[in-house]
């Protein structure tokens, strides 16, 4: 009776330990956002002179600036990434599953040698190009 | 497989999986293998540009090893290194920690989805955004200086990104932030294909939780531990483009905060010096290569890989 209410002080002590160390984490995880979102409302001068915590008030003018940048054009650099995004995940995904297929359904001359080329090669970042 | 006794008449598909995997080799080839033969080449070439005049390239052996290994390589690896090492050891302690919490049956914690999500979102900050967000957090009148000085912690206007060990230890804190949640998601992955039934068997057993971790847990683990270990070091032996935002790409101070991939780039950008910063791809691809060899070992050991049938 007496070490099982032990026990139970034990956990509860355990679980708020834990739970403590897990929010200081997601505080400490979700700040970088919280900046930037509020970094995003502050006008050119505020952000280069000082910093806030709470919002600020020029995000729309902010926004009215970027989306009438004619030298950057938001939309147009937005569709460019998607189709180049697209494109990359279609052909990955075709290319991948069309190797992993035949790795896995026929049985050839050199098949395991071609697999372990191609681990390798996957850990080893390009950064010789 | 068919294994009657016509075997011979039967028509065999099985060089069809050649046409399956051609893509791959073709594709490898042409944007891996290439650029990597002329990297290596330009190696033993001098090649570079003075002002206008592009110079090479000629055959100069290894010229170019012997001054990349007798100017910054060293210096950089030794950053490198150590901006890993900083940022690594908390990052793989935090990360067990958790997985091993989110993991448990018994903690019974709430919300595990919720932190699972939150921890894995700086990862999604493009490091840019990240390093700018710490230079104005960091800054000589930014909120952190300001409120520890008022502390007394620190003297007033100090500056964190001059100081040697301060930017590393920032630099650290940053690739920590980054990837702690990646960490925690691939040792959860791990710990969840470990047979739940030993981690029972151990705690009807009497076994203390940290008797289970370090006994039954981690010896099991470890595959999948070394593979986290080795692919982070890989990564961080790539790290550039934080410790670029945070000193400018200067590695200042006193190029101190200088990484592997910082020196490859001033090389390149500086005077196009495609011999040293071929040569230095090699050493960097020796590397990375010698460790990938280690990955495979730790992963077929796993038996992750079975290309049998």
């Amino acid at each position: 009776m007496d070490k099982n209410k032990l026990y139970k002080v034990n956990t509860i002590a355990k679980k708020t330990f834990i739970y403590a160390f897990l929010i200081m984490l997601a505080i400490i995880s979700i700040m970088p956002f919280y900046l930037l979102i509020v970094n995003s409302t502050m006008s050119h001068q505020e952000i280069s002179t000082s910093y806030s915590f709470v919002f600020k008030d020029s995000f729309l003018s902010n926004f009215q600036k970027m989306v009438a940048d004619t030298n950057n054009k938001i939309f147009t650099a937005a569709r460019n990434s998607l189709i180049i995004s697209l494109g990359t995940a279609a052909l990955a995904t075709y290319f991948s599953a069309a190797t992993a297929y035949g790795i896995h359904m026929y049985n050839f001359k050199g098949k395991k040698a071609a697999f372990i080329f191609i681990l390798t090669v996957f850990k080893i970042n390009t950064d010789m190009a | 497989m068919l294994k009657s006794k016509n075997k011979k008449k039967s028509i065999s598909y099985e060089k069809w999986g050649y046409y399956f995997i051609a893509p791959f080799f073709i594709i490898y080839a042409i944007f891996g293998l290439l650029p990597m033969i002329s990297t290596i080449r330009y190696s033993f070439y001098e090649f570079y540009s003075e002002g206008l005049n592009t110079i090479g390239p000629n055959f100069n052996g290894l010229n170019n090893y012997v001054s990349v290994l007798t100017g910054d390589f060293f210096l950089a690896l030794k950053n490198t290194a150590i901006i890993w090492v900083m940022g690594f050891v908390p990052q793989i302690i935090v990360s067990l920690l958790l997985a091993v919490w989110f993991t448990n049956n018994r903690l019974k914690l709430k919300g595990t989805a919720f932190f699972k999500s939150v921890i894995y979102m700086p990862n999604l900050v493009m490091a840019a955004a990240f390093s700018m967000i710490f230079f104005m957090l960091f800054g000589q009148s930014g909120p952190i200086v300001t409120m520890l000085s008022s502390w007394g912690v620190i003297p007033e206007k100090f500056d964190f990104l001059g100081k040697v060990w301060e930017s590393r230890s920032l630099m650290a804190i940053m690739n920590f932030l980054m990837w702690y949640g990646n960490t925690t998601i691939l040792l959860m992955a791990g710990i969840m294909g470990i047979d739940q039934s030993l981690i029972e068997a151990a705690e009807v057993d009497g076994a203390s939780s940290r008797q289970i971790f370090f006994r039954v847990t981690m010896p099991l683990l470890k595959p999948i531990f070394v593979y986290v270990v080795i692919t982070s070091l890989i990564g961080g032996i790539q790290l550039y483009d934080i410790p670029q935002i945070i000193t400018n790409g200067t590695g200042s101070p006193n190029r101190q905060n200088i990484t592997l991939m910082m020196y490859l780039q001033t090389l390149i950008k500086g005077s196009n010096n495609y011999g040293m910063a071929g040569a230095l791809s090699v050493l960097i691809f020796i590397l990375t290569g010698t460790l990938s060899v280690f990955v495979f070992r730790s992963i077929s050991k796993n038996e992750l890989v079975s290309v049998k049938r």
